[in-house]
């Protein structure tokens, strides 16, 4: 993964928060998609930033290491692209 | 807020039993309103308790939803916190102001009957002079650009209508055209207006052949007429999923406030002028009961059918209130009024 590229929501989102969960639903294919606590957090900072920039935030949110972060986080980001959720 | 497996998706609100027409098939055999209706604060309350359980989509339906003198407010309200709308309506009241409205709120598209040419039209919805109104009303949903599905309910007097009424609904720009077989409930519990076997086998075969002769000008659904072969349903045959959604992803609110799993039916699984709607979704027993529905306890012939996991013997409610028994045969299902005749 580009770790420069920038990360867009897609619009036609709606989101609702369950306290520990998020739940994401797409207009345009009418999936759900659940998210725990750290995958939230990183749904959430997907706002134009690049996927370097949300790897850094993580690993400082989460006090882990980079290389985790990095796994992490490009990880949540393939599952956003692939469903359309992110672009 | 999900059940471990089953999350609340779309809830179809029923917002008022009141009506102004008179179908001869309605499955709530709506007319006036009832007296314990919920009042307008109320209906803000349940709109937060949705909200805060998860739903998504509200689809507002009745009796007749613009009958209710706030359902402008009710609908600005909606769209105020996030959900998606849709409507049924009968079509007849829709006018300039409603549509505007609507427009505002973003619904996803509105749900008109059209049951069939002018004459056959008024005579299912027992008013003379409802179709004139309907195409009107979809002429002005469709000046606000609001996407308009048409629902025709198909029964003994109108299976004939089915591509004239196709052919309106494209030339009025409607979005999708939706066939359902009447629902033996309601003021149609005594069976009259049914479609017997061969009816249903050829209404099948018609939906196929209209399908690919009118697809490429308007959306087009059909109910599954005890057929299941068709691709929208390959999902459902992988996961070896039932197409009854009631109590999995969907559930049905009364004009009181009443939360019952499904339309038909109207067993309590609770109340919202007392509880939350997440209460109700994750711990009623009525819920429990419908989520435990096993096809493989299926009776008759239904017990004997291969298709009877994806078909779930298609709706429970009509084999309880024809049978008085959740697990009967479903006596509107072709394979079923066949195998009574050879019986
Ligand atoms: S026999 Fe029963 S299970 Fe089979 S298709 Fe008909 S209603 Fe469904």
């Amino acid at each position: 993964m580009d770790t420069k590229e920038t990360i867009h929501k897609c619009s036609n989102i709606k989101r609702r928060d369950t306290g520990s969960h998020l739940i994401l639903f797409s207009l345009d294919t009418g999936m759900l998609l659940e998210f725990n606590f750290t995958a939230k957090f990183i749904w959430d900072i997907c706002d134009g930033r690049t996927v370097e920039d949300i790897q850094a935030l993580y690993a400082q949110e989460f006090e882990i290491g980079m290389d985790d972060a990095k796994s992490d986080v490009e990880d949540i980001i393939q599952i956003l692209k692939t469903k359309g959720y992110v672009s | 807020m999900a059940n471990e497996n089953y999350y609340p998706m779309i809830v179809s609100w029923e917002l008022t039993n009141a009506c102004n027409l008179n179908c001869l098939y309605c499955f709530n055999d709506s007319g006036r309103a009832f007296e314990d209706e919920l009042t307008k604060d109320e209906i803000h309350n349940v709109l937060k308790s949705l909200y805060d359980a998860g739903v998504f989509r509200i689809e507002f339906t009745g009796g007749e939803p613009m009958m209710r003198p706030d359902f402008v407010d009710i609908i600005k309200e909606t769209h105020k916190l996030d959900f998606i709308i849709s409507v049924a309506s009968n079509g007849t009241i829709i006018n300039e102001n409603i549509a505007s409205i609507l427009k505002e709120a973003e619904v996803a598209h509105v749900q008109v009957s059209l049951d069939g040419l002018k004459e056959t039209h008024d005579y299912q919805k027992g008013l003379i002079g409802a179709f004139d109104r309907v195409v009107q009303g979809i002429k002005c949903l469709k000046e606000h650009d609001i996407c308009v599905h048409a629902r025709m309910t198909v029964t003994k007097k109108n299976i004939r209508q089915i591509e004239e009424v196709l052919k309106l609904s494209a030339s009025l720009g409607v979005d999708e055209f939706n066939m359902m077989r009447v629902w033996a409930s309601g003021r149609a519990i005594d069976g009259q207006l049914n479609l017997n076997s061969n009816e249903i086998i050829s209404l099948n075969s018609e939906m196929q052949r209209l399908m690919e002769l009118y697809k490429k000008d308007i959306g087009i659904r059909y109910d599954h007429c005890g057929f299941f072969g068709r691709e929208s349903f390959k999902p459902f045959r992988e996961h070896n999923e039932r197409l009854c959604q009631c109590a999995r992803t969907t559930c049905v609110i009364k004009p009181n406030g009443i939360v019952t799993p499904c339309e038909v039916l109207t067993m309590k699984a609770g109340d919202l002028r007392v509880e939350t709607f997440a209460d109700i979704w994750r711990n009623s027993p009525v819920m429990e009961e419908f989520r435990s529905f096993n096809p493989d306890n299926l009776k008759g012939t239904c017990g004997r059918c291969s298709d009877r996991n994806i078909c779930g013997g298609h709706c429970r409610a009509l084999a309880l209130i024809h049978h008085g028994d959740f697990y009967a045969e479903d006596p509107t299902c072709w394979k079923v009024m066949k195998n009574k005749m050879t019986e």
